[in-house]
């Protein structure tokens, strides 16, 4: 790589970067469920009880390392209101991961898990991973949504047809009290590594091409854009 | 000296550091740093001529490319990550993706440093951010309106952080700073879809600042994604448009070496030229491809040589003058003198065919390619391809591409043989012969064909047909008028006969004026009308009418003869119209519509079982067919059963074919047949 010109792909770059992978992670779910409370708690492990609706959308940036790899995590905050809605979708793409959210606390947030699972699918890529996670357990007086209800719809959602993906994984969380925050980033970047090398075993050199050859090994993510696409 | 690349990586870093910091602010200050660094480095100034890593026509733009946009560009297969704004300039300045990284982060910079001259301080302001908006949904809703300006700015932050990454996605207003970065404006192409929120996006981006002493370049860049539902654009990535005419394809490997690109355009619009797609079809290896398409462009340079002799030849036949043999070969040394001989041959032949046709279409005619081709001509402005499909026709080429063509002419004039006997299949069925033909391309052919048809009984010139479906009333309008100009050129060349055809051309011509007058300027009735010009077709006071409230452009013809009519004149007219006919077949051939467009007051029904020779037959009868015919077909489009060519000529056994067609289009068009 000795000038500008012998480099072919702009992506090769990022193996010289400081980091092994990076995941596009989105957090949706209705407002004032505690979307931008939990990244808060995660990112700058700090917390706020005042509430600032999100506007439009926000965006963190945090490096972890995970299975000796370094993996920078892109983590998108988005605006919980309707009217954000179209907004927000447009940065699904590229997503490989969400994290689904509702306020144990609040029956309408959770009814509307199955239409944030519908958004997902239809403006995601299919093998983009979902966990579902119900914020607020530090509030159990005002519980109303019963963790077993979280679990059974959390079995039940899916974003690939054909079965091919077994339902979302479920946490209860609370951004507030720190509980199961990390977790819950930790078990999506697994997932999402886990999906990553399994397509990228199964990958069939027929069906993805001879185009994906040299990313696979620099930037493992990018097979999964391609056939997303 | 630290790489180039190198040390964009290392201020790429930087920023991305500063990315996970609350804000813009750390990662403005890191910005400026970053300014200061890569100033040392200057940017391309022109375009790039050689594609070094060349992967192709991208044939999804190929096929959303807007008629609007610039002609001769063609759209570059890119690989990448995001959607591909910066690897597009890339391609387009250095011929590889290799500067992607560096437009990224100099874009990103610029955002940072001009943040507010691009929310609300330059010209461009308020359209950038209605794009943004936009850029969201597909369609404009009134909550995209109402999107405040402070979401609109966090959603700049958000991007400006994101575009600190690889793979990013870019919006509008990456493209407004990637201008700036470069100094030059960005030519952003948009599908013709969405068409409520494209003027957004479709337009000439201009840099912040640019060299004052020079006019700055100008990148081509399109907006390429999938159509959802066929009439909803999703924009997906970026394409780089690159200028057809000017570029060769360089490669370290002399195998992929292709002298010129205008080959590849001349190829077709939807079949990409790779190897892959080829060995499918014709079970070659690869050096054989390769070897093909070396000689092939070989071939290809030679017939634009004779490409660009024959149309010199066939322009100046047009004009008149056949060159005769010695001039030739002074001007076209390589071309063989037999070559010339059988083009006059050809020429000779084409022009008593299209004389002699009496309506009925042969269409294994050896001439027919030439008209059918000719619709190429006004759909492509530059003349290549229309060269290219006489070149090939004239040339055995060799290679793939000479295949790929002939299948290509093969399916094509199968198709239109098929719709010139009435019997053209769908989609599928043809697919099934031409496995390698697009839908839309089957389309344009049959659409071509069907426009083309009816009116190459007609044609002197394959220049003037190309003009028929230019508005669609005409074609309703103007057997008549059509044929007249059809005419024009064929009249250069015998003298006689010009002078009596041009003399009842310009007399009826000035009848019609002067009716037309009337029609607009008085808007007297149909049945004034009628009573005040019984010899001008009905038909064509309710174009004028129609063109009245619609405003449809007035025909070249009509606009550059503007005669001064007297009542003199139209007597004359009226007593020609009358003893016009009289026996002179000759001139009949041609004019067979043309005659029977003039509609007289008296009607008495054809035998069937009469002599059907249109040239014995009463005008008036004709007339009066044809006004049953046409409301015939009227009412069965009414009834929408409309009927085929074969049911309708068991009915009508005397209309030709191709007035058939034309009703059936104007019809499809909107405009009535019969009216009251």
């Amino acid at each position: 790589m000795a000038s500008a010109t012998d480099n072919r792909y702009g992506q090769k770059e990022s193996s010289d970067q400081n980091f092994d992978y990076m995941f596009k992670i989105l957090i949706i779910g209705n407002s004032s469920v505690g979307k931008t409370s939990f990244l808060f708690r995660y990112a700058d492990d700090s917390f706020t009880p005042a509430f600032v609706s999100t506007v439009g959308i926000d965006f963190k940036v945090k490096t972890i390392y995970r299975n000796d790899k370094r993996i920078k995590l892109q983590i998108w905050d988005t605006a919980g209101q309707e009217r954000y809605r179209t907004i927000t979708t447009a940065y699904y793409r590229g997503a490989m991961g969400f994290i689904l959210m509702y306020d144990i606390t609040n029956e309408e947030s959770f009814s509307a898990v199955q239409d944030w699972s519908t958004q997902i699918k239809t403006y995601s890529w299919d093998n983009a991973q979902v966990l579902l996670v119900g914020n607020k357990c530090d509030m159990e007086d005002e519980r109303i949504v019963a963790s077993e209800r979280g679990r059974q719809l959390s079995e039940h959602l899916v974003t690939v047809p054909l079965g091919l993906y077994l339902g979302f994984e479920y946490f209860e969380a609370s951004a507030k009290d720190n509980i199961n925050v990390k977790q819950t980033f930790e078990r999506l970047v697994d997932i999402i590594c886990e999906k990553m090398s399994e397509s990228l075993d199964a990958a069939d050199p027929a069906v993805t091409g001879a185009k994906q050859g040299p990313q696979l090994t620099e930037q493992p993510a990018a097979p999964h854009q391609d056939c997303a696409c | 000296m630290i790489p180039r690349t190198e040390v964009v990586l290392s201020v790429l870093e930087e920023l991305q550091e500063a990315t996970e910091c609350v804000g813009l602010d750390t990662l403005t200050k890191v910005a400026v740093d970053v300014e200061q660094v890569l100033s040392a480095f200057h940017l391309p100034t022109a375009l790039c001529t050689e594609i070094s890593s060349w992967l192709g026509i991208d044939a999804v733009a190929h096929r959303l490319y807007p008629a609007d946009a610039p002609a001769g560009l063609l759209p570059l297969v890119c690989k990448g990550e995001g959607n591909l704004l910066f690897d597009s300039a890339s391609m387009l300045l250095v011929g590889s993706t290799s500067l992607s990284l560096e437009l990224q982060v100099r874009t990103v910079v610029e955002m940072l440093l001009w943040k507010r001259y691009y929310l609300c301080g330059m010209i461009d302001s308020k359209v950038m951010l209605q794009a943004a908006r936009f850029s969201l949904c597909a369609e404009e809703s009134q909550d995209m309106l109402n999107l405040p300006i402070q979401v609109l700015e966090a959603i700049f932050d958000a991007d400006v952080k994101a575009t600190c990454f690889p793979g990013t996605f870019a919006n509008m207003w990456h493209v407004y700073a990637l201008a700036s970065v470069l100094k030059s404006n960005i030519y952003s192409v948009y599908p013709m879809y969405n068409l409520k929120i494209r003027p957004y996006f479709n337009r000439l981006i201009r840099p912040r600042t640019w060299l004052k002493d020079s006019e700055p370049l100008t990148l081509h860049i399109m907006w390429s994604g999938d159509l959802e539902g066929g009439s909803v654009f999703k924009p997906q990535n970026f394409v780089a448009l690159i200028h057809a005419s000017d570029l060769k394809i360089g490669s370290p490997n002399s195998d992929q070496r292709m002298p010129s690109l205008k080959s590849l355009e001349h190829v077709s619009p939807n079949s990409q030229l790779s190897y892959s797609t080829l060995k499918g079809k014709f079970n070659i290896t690869k050096s054989t491809f390769y070897r093909w398409k070396r000689q092939s462009a070989e071939y290809h340079k030679k017939s634009v040589a004779r490409y660009e002799a024959k149309h010199f030849f066939l322009t100046s036949y047009r004009q008149g003058k056949l060159i005769p043999l010695g001039q030739f070969k002074e001007l076209f040394p390589e071309i063989p003198r037999s070559t010339y001989y059988a083009w006059k041959h050809e020429l000779v032949s084409t022009c008593s065919v299209s004389g002699g046709s009496t309506g009925e279409l042969s269409p294994g005619d050896s001439t027919e390619q030439d008209y059918w081709s000719s619709p190429e001509v006004k759909e492509t402005p530059n003349q290549k391809s229309f060269a290219n499909m006489i070149a090939i026709r004239c040339e055995k080429l060799e290679g793939e591409r000479a295949q790929n063509m002939s299948l290509m002419q093969e399916a094509k004039k199968s198709l239109q043989n098929c719709i010139v006997t009435n019997t053209s299949f769908p989609y599928r069925i043809f697919k099934r012969r031409f496995p390698g033909i697009s839908r839309s391309t089957y389309y344009n052919w049959r659409r071509e064909a069907m426009l083309f048809t009816p009116f190459k009984e007609f044609s002197g010139s394959s220049e003037e047909g190309s003009d028929v479906d230019k508005t669609s009333p005409k074609s309703q309008l103007s057997p008549a008028m059509l044929e007249r100009r059809k005419l024009t050129p064929r009249l250069k060349i015998s003298g006689r006969r010009r002078k009596t055809q041009s003399l009842d051309y310009y007399q009826m011509k000035a009848l019609r004026e002067e009716a037309k007058m009337h029609v607009q300027r008085s808007k007297i009735s149909y049945i004034k009308f009628k009573l005040k010009f019984p010899s001008v077709s009905s038909s064509f006071y309710w174009l004028w009418n129609r063109k009245m409230k619609k405003s449809v452009t007035i025909s070249e013809t009509e606009k550059s003869q503007s005669l001064n009519v007297s009542q003199d004149v139209i007597a004359k007219i009226k007593t020609q119209e009358m003893f016009s006919f009289d026996g002179n077949i000759d001139r009949l051939n041609g004019q067979a519509v043309c005659t029977s467009e003039f509609t007289l007051p008296e009607f008495s029904l054809p035998d069937k079982s009469s002599n059907e020779q249109m040239f014995v037959m009463d005008v008036v009868a004709l007339a009066n067919f044809k006004a049953k015919a046409k409301l015939f077909l009227q009412q069965r489009f009414e009834e929408k059963s409309f009927p085929t060519f074969k049911e309708f000529r068991s009915y009508f056994p005397l209309t030709p074919r191709s007035t058939y067609y034309m009703w059936k289009r104007a019809l499809h068009h909107g405009v009535p047949l019969v009216h009251g």
